[in-house]
């Protein structure tokens, strides 16, 4: 997994898993999605993001984020689900 | 009962097609050879089985039932009095996954509307056995009777096979339609990765920066421009 490029990042608190479900996608379409935008992750690791279970680096966080907005955009949504410097503030 | 491996009655077709069903297990089989095997499993349960007139496979497809295979147009037009209904043998075997074995009687409170279009055309005995794939019902082998007014167990055990049989040949059409969507998604997601890396390639070049960044710029200006990345991505490689 890409790690963040400046040392350890704190957990995200934004609920990934409800937006996956507001979106409707499955947790395989999403890593799908997530492997088409270049994500790395493998399922059990992508799941584990999802569901709080585990840390995701910014940029792993970033790739699911983009992955689910997209779907959220064609769903007429602008952009729901914070990238991860918009955590940050 | 005694009867659970008795062939069908008949010319002995039926036997032939159960053994000929059975080989095709574990065949995966797409939608054309999966209508082609189940108009094989209509055609020979009406012709091998004595006293059935009619037969017809009922499938659930979304939200409602279809019939595409069947032995007649009066029987397929039964069937779709029972989906428009949304009640009647079919519908009630494939909902409750449990066979119905029905004699047609006017104003049948369970499905008047089946039962006085049935008789009308001269049926007086309706088989309906589930089609049961992972636990989960998937439709039924339908049965019209003019002579029998309700199927006796012979009968019965004849129709589960060739429903067990059909089941197997459903459940290998499932499993082959399902490979096919994760190829699909799978042959999408590749190609959407590979111009993402091109332009990420390309930015990195341009920018002196790091994958990550060069992945943070194509979905700032994929934000800014309400664009799909990959259309950012394509546009970065196809200006290069």
């Amino acid at each position: 997994m890409n790690g963040p490029p400046d040392g350890p990042v704190r957990a995200p608190s934004f609920d990934l898993e409800n937006a996956r479900q507001q979106s409707g996608l499955t947790m395989a379409e999403l890593w799908f999605a997530c492997v088409g935008l270049g994500g790395t992750a493998m399922p059990p690791e992508l799941y584990a993001y999802v569901l709080g279970r585990s840390t995701p680096g910014r940029h792993d966080y970033n790739v699911v984020a983009q992955a689910l907005n997209e779907r959220f955009a064609d769903m007429d949504l602008d952009h729901p689900v914070p990238y991860f410097n918009e955590l940050e503030t | 009962m005694g009867s659970d491996q008795n062939p069908p009655s008949g010319d002995g077709d039926g036997h032939e097609l159960v053994e000929s069903l059975a080989a095709m297990t574990g065949i995966l089989l797409n939608e054309e050879t999966l209508a082609a095997v189940l108009q094989l499993v209509v055609s020979v349960s009406c012709s091998a089985m004595e006293g059935v007139d009619g037969s017809s496979v009922s499938l659930l497809r979304g939200q409602g039932f279809e019939t595409n295979n069947t032995t007649s147009s009066e029987v397929q037009g039964l069937d779709r009095v029972q989906y428009e209904a949304g009640r009647g043998p079919c519908v009630a075997a494939t909902e409750l996954g449990r066979t119905m074995n029905v004699v047609l009687e006017e104003n049948d409170p369970r499905w008047p509307e089946f039962a006085t279009a049935a008789l009308a055309q001269g049926f007086v005995g309706v088989l309906s056995t589930p089609l049961v794939v992972r636990e989960r019902n998937l439709g039924a082998l339908n049965l019209y009777s003019r002579r029998h007014a309700g199927f006796s167990e012979v009968d019965q055990a004849a129709a589960q096979m060739f429903a067990d049989q059909a089941s197997v040949v459903l459940a290998n059409a499932v499993a082959f339609a399902a490979a096919e969507t994760v190829n699909a998604q799978l042959r999408e997601a590749l190609a959407t990765r590979d111009v993402i890396g091109q332009a990420k390639g390309i930015l990195m070049a341009r920018h002196g920066c790091t994958s990550e960044e060069a992945f943070d710029r194509l979905r700032h200006e994929s934000q800014r421009s309400n664009q799909k990345l990959r259309d950012v991505a394509q546009a970065v490689a196809d200006a290069r």
